[in-house]
């Protein structure tokens, strides 16, 4: 098992490495005037020039590209051109927060939606079933921004449960993470619950299932150490796609609770054509992605040993002819 | 294993984070504590003294001459000092690090006297070598700062009080430019020492460029304490200042992009104020009675309708008086300013001296701008191409314009570009709208930079001799009498020509807790923070 993971983490390399040779390509050949964006409007054109010889902006495409992978090799993620700061200070701003959102966000998802989904198959349309595709249909209707202006006019306003902003440095307390967190599950929860809900029922009408019923188990040990062990494999992948798009930011949620993460930071630097930034942001994102796909994939392993052999290559035994 | 998962995720949140910052417990302590246990931490028996400034817009540069946005502005007015400040109520200019000025009867030699107590925020004391440096270096550097200081040729001081500056021909807004938020005095020493070699001394280094990264060090009321990229800047009370110690001990701007959520965080009391709160909020505020809308209409912040001749259809007069026809202003000033606007008739400001009043404007009149089109060779109308960004401040208007123009047959394509400030550079465009305060309410700032021949700004990419005349005449005459008639004749020619015509201005707006006293809406947007007070 070992050996596959630092396999798949030697791998993950060059795929990070052809993702940021993507992106930069992009943000290479897009309109946009990264200089203009330094310099204001207002510069002329000799100061205009110097600025592009001082980026290496007249370089060509690749001796740019290599010069930043240099820079990268040597633990350099350069200097944001939009604030004038080391791109690793301003990740190292913004990481804790995207990371706290994440795992709150999921862990609230999995809380909240593994029940809901095991109940729906359970009773399987029942009003707890009706009643939970009817939420979730109203859950994944309800756009992202409104909700969470909703939850802030309710729960920080009218109620005054909750704070309505993230305090201007530091992680703030719990209480500063509930409503986000809400917002932020609110448009996941859905596709879990669902997810769920069908493959709890396929495997409930398995018949390993009837077995375990026949043998006398309670219906309790049988939803919750038979039937949902083998239903969580794809709820897992599920998580593990949700957690990793949520490192990459949760930008509407980020903006409207001024929780400022990577997804405001990489968003801003896009459109700012602040290439060191938005390049290290993209580097951080694609490891994220990268890493919680190999924790999937070891994690498939422990819930489903049967997968086990597909990790592991297989040991010789002694006078097997080939 | 999933569900132990989640449930040491859930758990995990209660140990999150630490205590409440200052900046919100004082926040929450003023508008009644959103929750229990985070009252006031910055409050005192005698009130508070943290305040919370939310901005809706992003602040560029905390540096005079780094940049002209409004939260510069805003940033450069706490922490700088320039030698005259404007009295926008009087219209009257006042002493500031200068306590008295002459003038030389030719008008090429101002000489300024300083004040004698004021010291930079590290403890540095202000000298008459520090205000030249400052006025010389961006004078050679390509800042915003250099293009107010029109005809100036050199600074030198005069023992330590004494600045004298040489102006090569008269500049009638010579004054009003040194009270200019962004002419802020640097301290000579500080920056050469922290800078060291990146001081670019070539003369090439531009606006945001200039002070690399270093803390500001001015002799504001407010002295830096922390900047969060992109979220937040913190500064505490100047203790020394030289008009007396601002009320607040510690003030947090805090940059909140969604105007949205941002009035929800005053209403919450979670700020004390929010500076560009958005028009369209002025019904929700007005009505809640802890709340006060302040509000400046007459701003110099203008916006207007650029036609580019380098358009075919635009290149006859008729075509471009049909557009100005066909407008109605009024639609405009309401959809882009939700009502909080004024109609411009003038590119110049009313506020601006110098100001003239314009010939009558083009009253919406679609007959008379369809009998134009068709003079001018489009019975059936044209299609063109306005540019805009994605900013509604930019967008709004584009569209309300498509729908009028589309009345008189011209179908405008209303294209959405990231690279509309490069295109406007460029002169690549045919219609767009564009807007800018005059920050220096002068007729010629107004003016000048925007239309003469051959401009950086002049967008439109004119040359009209006998305007480029005027106002060359216009920048050198200090009678008043005599200015505004140049000017007179000046927009007499944008009439005639219809380069531009103007829409709107945007008025100057922060929201307040009712408890915070002494605001008042600058029309440049320079809020007079250490003047605000806190009484409950």
């Amino acid at each position: 098992m070992l050996k596959y993971i630092v396999k798949r983490l030697l791998i993950l390399i060059p795929i990070v490495f052809g993702i940021s040779f993507i992106v930069f390509a992009i943000l290479s050949f897009t309109p946009g005037d990264p200089v203009m964006n330094i310099l204001g409007n207002g510069a002329d054109a000799q100061a205009y020039e110097a600025k592009r010889e001082e980026l290496g902006l007249n370089d060509p495409f690749l001796t740019r590209y290599f010069n930043y992978i240099k820079g990268v090799l040597t633990g350099d993620l350069g200097q944001s051109w939009n604030y004038n700061t080391p791109v690793s200070a301003e990740l190292a701003r913004t990481i804790p927060k995207t990371l706290m959102m994440a795992v709150l966000s999921v862990g609230l998802m999995l809380l909240l939606g593994l029940p809901i989904g095991i109940i729906s198959a359970v009773k399987q349309y029942s009003i707890w079933d009706n009643l939970s595709t009817a939420a979730m249909l109203i859950l994944t209707s309800m756009p992202l921004f409104w909700l969470g202006l909703m939850l802030l006019q309710k729960f920080a306003l009218d109620l005054k449960w909750f704070p309505a902003t993230f305090p201007t440095d530091g992680m703030g307390t719990w209480k500063h993470w509930v409503l986000p967190a809400v917002t932020c599950m609110a448009s996941m929860m859905a596709s879990l619950v669902r997810t769920t809900r069908s493959t709890m029922l396929e495997v409930i009408r398995s018949d390993y299932i009837r077995t375990a019923r026949a043998k006398g188990a309670t219906e309790k040990r049988v939803v919750m150490k038979h039937a949902l062990r083998n239903a969580l494999l794809p709820v897992v992948t599920l998580v593990g796609l949700n957690f990793g798009l949520l490192m990459g930011g949760a930008l509407v949620t980020e903006t409207v609770f001024g929780i400022y993460g990577v997804g405001y930071l990489l968003v801003n630097a896009v459109k700012s054509r602040d290439v060191p930034l938005v390049m290290g942001s993209i580097l951080f994102v694609a490891t994220c992605i990268g890493v919680v796909n190999l924790l999937v994939d070891v994690l498939y392993a422990y819930i489903d040993p049967r997968l086990r052999s597909q990790y592991v290559t297989p040991k010789k035994i002694k006078g097997e002819e080939e | 294993m999933s569900m132990l998962l989640a449930a040491v995720m859930v758990l995990s949140m209660a140990g999150c984070g630490g205590g409440e910052t200052n900046a919100t417990a004082a926040a929450t302590g003023g508008g009644g504590g959103a929750t229990s246990g985070e009252t006031s931490g910055g409050q005192t028996a005698s009130g508070k003294t943290d305040l919370v400034v939310g901005i809706t817009r992003g602040i560029t540069s905390i540096w005079p001459g780094g940049e002209n946005d409004q939260g510069t502005i805003i940033m450069n007015n706490q922490f700088y000092n320039r030698l005259l400040k404007k009295n926008y109520t009087t219209g009257e200019l006042e002493p500031e690090l200068a306590k008295s000025w002459t003038v030389s009867d030719d008008k090429l030699t101002y000489t300024f006297e300083l004040r004698d107590d004021v010291y930079f925020h590290n403890g540095d004391k202000l000298t008459a070598e520090d205000v030249v440096w400052t006025m010389n270096e961006w004078h050679k550097n390509e800042t915003y700062t250099k293009d107010y200081l029109v005809f100036f040729d050199h600074a030198e001081a005069k023992g330590d009080t004494t600045v004298i500056m040489h102006y090569t021909d008269v500049y009638a807004a010579a004054l009003e430019s040194l009270s200019f938020t962004l002419m802020g005095i640097l301290d000579k020493s500080y920056v050469l020492e922290k800078m060291g070699d990146k001081w670019d001394s070539s003369g090439n280094a531009q606006s945001r460029d200039v002070y690399g990264d270093i803390e500001p060090n001015g002799t504001g009321p407010f002295q830096f304490v922390e900047k969060v990229s992109g979220e937040s800047y913190t500064m505490a009370a100047n203790e020394k200042y030289f008009e007396g110690k601002p009320a607040f001990d510690k003030v947090t701007v805090k940059i909140m992009s969604d105007a949205n959520a941002a009035l929800v965080a005053l209403e919450a009391g979670e700020i004390d104020a929010l500076s560009h709160a958005p028009s369209s909020d002025k019904m929700a505020i007005e009505n809640n009675e802890d709340l006060v809308w302040y509000e400046n209409a007459d701003t110099p912040y203008l916006i207007w309708l650029m036609l580019n001749e380098a358009d075919e259809h635009l290149q006859n007069p008729k075509v471009r008086q049909a557009i100005a026809y066909a407008l109605n202003k009024e639609e405009i000033a309401i959809a882009t300013t939700d009502g909080v606007g004024q109609v411009l008739h003038s590119p110049i400001p009313e506020s601006a001296v110098g100001y003239a009043a314009p010939p009558a404007d083009y009253e919406m009149d679609l007959e008379k701008a369809k009998a134009l089109l068709a003079e001018a060779g489009y019975p059936d109308g044209f299609s063109i191409e306005m540019k805009t960004t994605s900013s509604n401040t930019y967008k709004k208007p584009s569209t309300v314009i498509q729908a009028q123009l589309a009345k008189i047959g011209i179908q405008v394509t209303v294209t959405e570009v990231d690279t509309y400030w490069s295109d406007v550079a460029a002169h690549d465009f045919s219609l767009g709208v564009m807007n800018l305060c005059i920050y220096v309410p002068d007729a010629d700032q107004a003016l000048y930079p925007l239309y003469y021949t051959n401009q950086k700004r002049n967008y439109v990419n004119i040359s009209i001799p006998e305007l480029d005349s005027l106002l060359d005449q216009g920048r050198g005459e200090t009678d008043l009498t005599k200015r505004s008639e140049i000017y007179s004749k000046a927009q007499q020619i944008f009439h005639d020509e219809v380069f531009m015509i103007p829409l709107c201005n945007y008025a100057a707006i922060i929201a307040a807790n009712k408890n915070l006293k002494n605001v008042e809406a600058s029309p440049v947007f320079a809020w007079n923070i250490s003047e605000w007070t806190w009484e409950e």
